[in-house]
């Protein structure tokens, strides 16, 4: 019967169009919702997922990664104290305003690292590499925030809190939540700063355990003892700011209710011409009943459409994305585009059309063949 | 000239109490091979309730359809689409066509339920639409060929499958005199040239001069 579903399919050429309309609007915004969301998740946590640490500590109640206060640096003896510790370090995460050569003023998120053993350094490098930012009023900038600073080039002198830096790096696709422009320098640069963190503080001590240590038991004995302090696991920390952005700021609500409106937006669409297409094929269904077809065959035809649908307006809706993509984000937008993403949004935007048949099924199954005969 | 169905004593009563119909009542009839029987009768008198029956599309109240000597009324209703697909062709007064399908694709459609071998299946098809003298409308969608026409078309698909038996319900209500006479006319060669036994329900007085045999149903029973 899949035969039937194809003829059938494209002969109705106005309806085909109106029903892959809706499932590519579907497809369309979920795919963008969806991809800016975990692309914005995936900037709020962009420094905790590549600093190769299973233990974070932060001040007390911290809410995500940008919001912290300093603490002394020295409490990191107590992180070294533990055996299970392979290594601890710091790291700094503050604040600056960077001239720009049109004499305006950009916020900047700045964030200290050691560049001799490489915590906490900037990955994915264009230019220069991460220890080029050791000794001396160097920063490291990424090629992304060239639409907010201008031009960004290895070698340049830039003025950051009335301080004279020179670029001396450029990573690329390094972007914060907020936003604001990142920049890295190393952690006794920035402290030395006069920024929120003063000279002995730091914002984060992070840990690496030694292999096959349950990071959970040593966060929890280090949370003990540091009463001053959170402490963490790396996934802990991560989950906490994505909990903070999506569910206390209610930002992650608004894309999963946009998603979730695409979703119902373009499953009515198709539930719609899909009814209407059963309704008007009514009596050559129950024809086919009486000729002796089974339900099932019947809604063989009615799936098979709605899946040669789904896929068609999937594969329209991914490209329409593809293509928009570098314009989305030449705008400042981050868009996570995966195939798995791709994969389990086809499939999520495949149930919903499968279920916007709901319906139609249900006409098909009580369509009694005898009634073909009145018809 | 062998029997292929009956039904014994077949009754058929729809609602209760108030509303209870009996709309066909205590029927008795046997249909053999090459025959082309008839069923006349008053609007209401029970005709596409009986054919219905025959056609195993509705089950009786009380009584037996014997189908090529075994009895299928007891069987439930999950066996009856493949009995239906074995036995019958259907016709209808309203063509029942596929619109978005050509006229072979509408033969092709009942080859393909039936699990024709799918290499023979544009062959088949043509030559049955040319058993009923179609043969050149094959790349016709129905909206573009005539009332006589598409009810060749709603034949051919009827032969599908060869069944044995052939059931058709006014099947020339919508259309002019004489295309209806052609069609009656090609009715006669399917049961003669082609072994079919046919059941028409016809208001139609030109159709008893075609019918092998008649039958006149009133108020559900068989009037002698
Ligand atoms: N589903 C049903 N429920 C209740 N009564 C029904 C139903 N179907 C038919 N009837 C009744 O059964 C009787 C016989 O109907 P049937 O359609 O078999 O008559 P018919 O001879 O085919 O009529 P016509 O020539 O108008 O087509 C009628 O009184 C009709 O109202
Ligand atoms: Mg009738």
């Amino acid at each position: 019967m899949y035969w039937l579903a194809w003829k059938t399919l494209f002969h109705e050429r106005g309806r085909l169009v109106i029903t892959l309309t809706g499932i590519i609007f579907s497809a369309v915004l979920t795919l963008a919702q969806v991809s800016m969301y975990i692309g914005m998740m995936g900037n709020a946590t962009a420094i905790i997922r590549h600093t190769d640490a299973d233990i974070w500590v932060a001040s007390k109640n911290i809410q995500n990664f940008d919001f912290t206060n300093p603490f002394p640096e020295e409490w990191i003896s107590r992180v070294r104290a533990l055996p299970e510790v392979l290594w601890a370090d710091r790291l700094i995460m503050t604040w600056g305003f960077l001239k720009l050569s049109n004499g305006g003023k950009e916020q900047v998120q700045i964030i200290g690292f050691n560049p001799d053993t490489g915590v906490g350094a900037p990955w994915s490098m264009v230019a220069g590499s991460p220890s080029d930012a050791k000794g001396g009023n160097y920063m490291i900038a990424d090629v992304t925030s060239q639409k907010r600073l201008g031009a960004l080039e290895k070698g340049t002198v830039w003025e950051l809190n009335d301080r004279r830096f020179e670029l001396v790096g450029l990573s690329e696709g390094i972007k914060s939540f907020t936003t604001a422009p990142v920049v890295f320098m190393s952690y006794n640069t920035a402290q030395s700063f006069q920024g929120l963190v003063k000279s002995g503080q730091t914002s984060y001590i992070v840990a690496k355990l030694r292999y096959g240590t349950n990071r959970e038991q040593v966060a929890d004995m280090l949370g003990k003892t540091m009463m001053n302090n959170d402490v963490m696991t790396k996934d802990g920390f991560i989950y906490r700011t994505i909990a903070y952005w999506t569910i206390q700021t209610g930002i992650g609500m608004g894309f999963f209710l946009t998603a979730i409106l695409g979703l119902i937006v373009g499953g009515a669409i198709v539930g719609q011409t899909v009814y209407a297409n059963t309704m008007e094929h009514l009596r050559e269904f129950g024809t086919l009943k009486a000729l002796g077809a089974r339900n099932r065959d019947i809604y063989c035809v009615i799936f098979t459409q709605v899946c040669i649908n789904a896929v068609i307006g999937f594969g329209v809706g991914s490209t329409l994305i593809m293509l928009a993509r570098s314009g989305i984000e030449k705008a400042g937008v981050s868009l996570y585009l995966s195939p798995v993403l791709f994969g389990i949004i086809f499939f999520v935007v495949l149930s919903t059309c499968l279920l916007s048949a709901f319906f139609s099924v249900r006409k098909v199954r009580t369509l009694d063949p005898v009634t073909v005969f009145r018809m | 000239m062998d029997t292929i169905l009956e039904t014994k004593n077949v009754t058929k009563v729809y609602g209760e109490g108030d509303n209870r119909v009996v709309a066909v009542d205590s029927v008795t009839l046997a249909l053999k091979r090459r025959e082309l029987l008839l069923i006349m009768g008053p609007s209401g008198s029970g005709k596409t309730t009986l054919l219905s029956i025959m056609g195993c599309i509705l089950h009786p109240s009380q009584g037996d359809v014997v189908l090529d000597g075994r009895t299928v009324s007891g069987l439930g209703s999950d066996a009856l689409p493949d009995i239906r697909k074995r036995f019958f062709g259907f016709v209808f007064q309203s063509f029942n066509l596929f619109p978005s399908l050509k006229a072979a694709e509408n033969v092709e459609l009942v080859l393909r339920l039936k699990n024709h071998d799918k290499k023979r299946l544009k062959t088949e098809a043509l030559e049955l639409l040319d058993k009923v003298g179609l043969g050149k409308r094959s790349d016709f969608y129905p909206s573009d060929m005539s009332g006589g026409e598409k009810q060749r078309v709603a034949f051919a698909r009827a032969l599908a499958g060869d069944p044995p038996v052939i059931l058709a319900d006014e099947p020339t209500a919508n259309l002019d005199s004489k295309t209806g006479m052609d069609v009656l006319r090609l009715l006669r060669a399917l049961a003669e040239d082609f072994g079919k036994g046919i059941v028409i329900v016809s208001h139609d007085p030109k159709a008893e001069g075609f019918a092998h045999r008649a039958v006149f149903l009133e108020d559900g029973r068989i009037k002698e």
